[in-house]
């Protein structure tokens, strides 16, 4: 079609091709519904897209890279490509009219309905109907297009041609500009948004990689471009951009088989709902279809399969559904004859799409999985926690069903109600253990405390752990004991079965780990109780002190502690071999001293370090202990303080003309440092922060105020194999002789015992009813402690430790509280 | 509460303002809330202690990494 194409001169003529023309025409005006769905603010956006949709065609073809659309100040739209333009020669079969006029006014009339147009790929315009209707439901319409190396151009309004086709001038490039202004006959509002435009376009950009729209607005100069070169897997990253994804890397499928080219992406998110977009031929499938079908169906057998491999869906399988919570995904086919169907035609119909999508999927999957074990993990569990919910959804269902079996559905057997309703005075006591429950039954003041003794599980799991456990009926028991629903709100709180629910767990580690777990399950499922202050601990006492028949009740170790000291502090002097004597306030300060120190020392002495090897690197000048310790290969140094250190690690660089390589940080702790040190280079650097000196020092410093050094801190060296005693403690019962000032704090303790008969109670079981009431249960006397939120919030953090969330934390967490455990020495 | 706090199923980041006055607080949502209870409804949750501090090292490897397994989502 080199030649210019020429019409008929004498175009007053009527004859039938008139009247089929405007058969077409007047069709579409008559029922625009029909082709561009409605005459909404939808239906006049939808006309862009149908010429967007002509220049992404050519753009996925590799005729065009760059598409334009510009929303003009008078209203109307341009859309421009820099494609092959439009045909404009004539058409001998189209009565002589210009390929151009046909495709503008002839419904059925277009280069996509087969493959030899240059069309390889699967193509949006296919019905040959939507330049036409644009066309058709324009006020006016301009078509310019440069081809075979000129400009030609066209006016219609109305679908009808209101110029001939006529040749501009000369231009080198290709392309079709098409200008229109769409009809307010037709469409009760003609105005374009911005915003409308570019959501589609830009989806547009997304699904054809590669292609650079451009979107321009006239009438507020805004501005846009859209150009994605990975597509999809950008799509994907741009849906989740307000999300958490559960893994950085967006999953990509692609795969062309036979005709059809399957291009998936997809990613999960922290949250629950499921995004995912299918598109045939860049349509959008808002009603899904086989493709989306067959994407379903890969996506579960692959999770199910590494599920079940792992063996990770032990107690629950979790269904297809599950594994669609949080996934985020787009699949993009591109086919040659899409049907669709459903009731806004945007379903994809066509079923032998359904098991190629499957297949490409799933293998592409199975293999991202095996390479990607952790990820296919955190997917697999994202599928299980979805599938817990679901169960849980469930059996709360259940529970409403059986009207709410949780709470009206009598009291647990194992409660020992209280006969006031008064929720001024009555009280809950959940009790740990049965035996503890007795004692507090028989203990307690029936008219207004109710009991209701829990079974906190202990288990020993392959003699290496304690884990502890409520036992799983415990929930539902408090829930019917307390008489309020889960997730109960602040009106329902009126409708509790007591005033205050009252915790009672033993004095121990175990007792508080029992404590926490029912503290956290109450600020998790019954917050509104804590919120409004009804929730108290119990403070039940760890030791009975009997002394000549009265008897008084200790809380806690430290109290115990303290209470001996002072106790052996009485009337005693403490007088050093050079008969200097302490009494009253200096020996006072002395043990406190020695005090401040104690914890410390045992703290280096867990770390694996010797005392008496340790004072004998004294820094010699001041009489004061070093802070590092570092190992350089086998060799050790040590070092007084961080200028030391500094000025040292200068010199070995120095030295060895290089830097040293650092040991992991992992075995920078005392013992294993020695252990390290036996097996490491020789050039390894170690560096071990005693930080505990520091406290050392001060205390020591402190101590010469009294005439003392370190070395009154280790045991006297001994003299002919025998002991030697520089201190003596005296009272008026007798003296005690000590070989160093460390012995101090142990022997007042002993002596201050003396005349005492101290009970340690293991567990609350323990106690008999009467020691029971007094010490925590009589209002009268017992000590009560209001849980606050911040409280409830720390006992949730502490469980989330416990439970192993997180290895670290966790580590940190127990060796901090074994310090706490240790008992009383006495 | 300045502290950010997170929801204990799924560990997305409560709006530090709006924490305490969220209906489903510590939760993020009904969904995890549902979760949780489901958890404690069948003895899911334990804390869990190493006997003899001495093996902790060698237990913690070992066993965090069950706990992972049945614990984290």
């Amino acid at each position: 079609m080199n030649e210019t194409p020429e019409r008929p001169v004498d175009s007053s003529d009527y004859s039938e091709r008139n009247i089929r023309a405007l058969e077409g025409i007047e069709g579409i005006r008559l029922r625009p519904a029909m082709y561009i769905g409605d005459t909404t603010p939808r239906g006049l956006h939808h006309l862009v897209y149908e010429v967007v949709d002509n220049c992404i065609d050519e753009a996925v073809n590799k005729h065009a890279t760059q598409i334009v659309v510009n929303i003009n100040s008078d209203g109307s739209v341009t859309v421009i490509d820099d494609g092959r333009g439009i045909p404009v020669g004539l058409m001998p079969d189209m009565d002589n009219r210009s390929a151009l006029e046909v495709v503008l006014t002839e419904i059925h009339a277009g280069g996509k309905f087969d493959r030899t147009g240059g069309y390889k790929t699967g193509t949006g315009g296919l019905h040959g109907v939507g330049i036409t209707a644009v066309n058709a439901l324009s006020e006016w319409l301009e078509a310019e297009i440069r081809r075979e190396g000129h400009v030609w151009t066209m006016e219609f309004s109305r679908g009808k041609p209101v110029t001939e086709l006529k040749k501009l001038g000369k231009s080198d490039t290709t392309g079709t500009k098409i200008s229109f202004k769409a009809d307010p006959q037709i469409f009760p509002d003609t105005k374009f948004i911005y915003d409308n435009l570019a959501k589609r376009l830009q989806e547009l950009a997304f699904l054809n990689a590669g292609v650079k729209i451009r979107l321009s607005d006239e009438r507020n100069n805004q501005s846009d471009e859209y150009h994605y070169e990975e597509g999809l897997t950008e799509f994907v990253a741009y849906l989740n951009r307000t999300e958490t994804p559960l893994f950085s890397q967006v999953i990509r499928c692609q795969q062309t088989v036979e005709q059809s080219e399957v291009d998936v992406a997809l990613q999960y998110n922290d949250g629950f709902s499921e995004n995912v977009r299918s598109f045939a031929n860049n349509i959008n499938n808002i009603e899904g279809g086989t493709h989306l079908s067959g994407f379903r169906s890969a996506l579960t057998r692959v999770i199910s399969n590494y599920g079940k491999k792992e063996n990770l869906f032990k107690e629950l399988v979790p269904t297809g559904d599950d594994f669609r919570e949080g996934l985020t995904a787009v699949i993009s086919i591109r086919i040659p004859d899409p049907q669709f169907e459903g009731q806004t035609k945007t379903k994809l119909g066509n079923s032998e799409v359904e098991g190629v999508v499957t297949s490409v999927v799933y293998e592409c999957l199975m293999k991202y999985f095996e390479e990607n074990p952790a990820i296919a993990k955190k997917i697999a569990q994202k599928g299980l926690t979805a599938a817990e919910a679901r169960e849980a959804a469930r059996k709360s269902r259940d529970m409403v069903r059986r009207k709410g079996a949780l709470t009206t559905g009598g009291l647990p057997e194992k409660l020992r109600d209280c006969r006031s309703r008064d929720l001024d005075s009555t009280e809950l006591y959940l009790v740990e253990g049965d035996s503890a429950g007795g004692s507090a039954d028989t203990g307690r003041d029936s008219n207004i405390q109710a009991i209701l003794p829990l079974r906190g599980k202990i288990l020993n799991v392959e003699k290496a752990q304690l884990v502890k456990v409520l036992d799983n009926t415990e929930i539902a028991s408090i829930f019917k004991a307390v008489g309020i629903p889960p997730a109960a709100e602040s009106d329902d709180i009126s409708k509790r079965r007591y005033g205050k629910i009252i915790l009672m767990t033993d004095a121990d580690v175990d007792g508080s780990h029992i404590r926490t777990l029912l503290l956290t399950f109450i600020f998790r499922h019954m917050r509104a109780l804590i919120q409004q202050g009804c929730v108290y601990i119990a403070q039940p006492p760890l030791y009975k002190v009997t002394q000549k028949k009265q008897v008084r009740y200790v809380q806690t170790h430290e109290q115990m502690n303290g209470e001996l000291i002072e106790l052996g502090l009485d009337g005693a002097s403490l007088v050093y071999s050079d008969g200097t004597v302490f009494q009253a306030d200096h020996l006072r300060k002395l043990t406190d001293l020695m005090h401040d120190l104690s914890d410390t020392i045992e703290s280096l002495e867990r770390k694996g370090i010797d005392l008496r090897y340790f004072f004998t690197k004294q820094a010699t000048a001041e009489g004061l202990l070093p802070r590092y310790r570092v190992f350089v290969g086998r060799e050790e140094h040590w070092l007084a303080n961080k200028e030391q250190l500094d000025a040292f690690l200068t010199e070995q660089e120095a030295n060895r003309g290089k830097e040293l390589p650092v040991a992991e940080p992992t075995t920078a702790q005392g013992q294993a440092a020695d252990k390290a040190a036996d097996d490491v280079a020789d050039e390894v650097l170690q560096v071990v922060d005693l930080h505990e000196v520091r406290t050392i020092n001060e205390v020591v410093k402190q101590l010469r105020d009294y005439g003392f050094q370190l070395q009154h801190l280790l045991p006297a060296p001994m003299v002919n194999a025998e002991p030697v005693y520089p201190f003596k403690l005296t009272n008026d019962d007798g003296e005690n002789r000590l070989t160093s000032l460390r012995e101090m704090l142990p022997t007042l303790r002993k002596v201050g015992e003396k005349g005492l008969k101290i009970t340690r109670f293991k567990g609350l079981g323990e106690m008999d009813a009467d020691e029971l009431w007094s010490t925590s249960m009589d209002p009268a006397s017992r000590l009560l402690v209001q849980v606050t939120m911040e409280d409830a919030v720390g006992a949730d953090e502490i469980f989330r430790v416990l439970m192993g969330d997180h290895v670290e934390p966790r580590r940190e967490f127990i060796e901090k509280h074994a310090l706490d455990v240790s008992d009383l020495d006495i | 509460m300045i502290r950010s706090q997170s929801c204990p199923i799924c560990k997305k980041v409560l709006p530090v303002n709006s924490a305490a006055s969220l209906a489903t607080f510590p939760f993020c949502s009904v969904r995890c809330r549902d979760v949780d209870l489901y958890r404690w409804s069948v003895g899911k949750y334990a804390i869990v202690e190493p006997l003899d501090p001495d093996e902790l090292a060698l237990n913690d490897e070992q066993t965090e990494s069950e706990d992972d397994d049945d614990y984290e989502s």
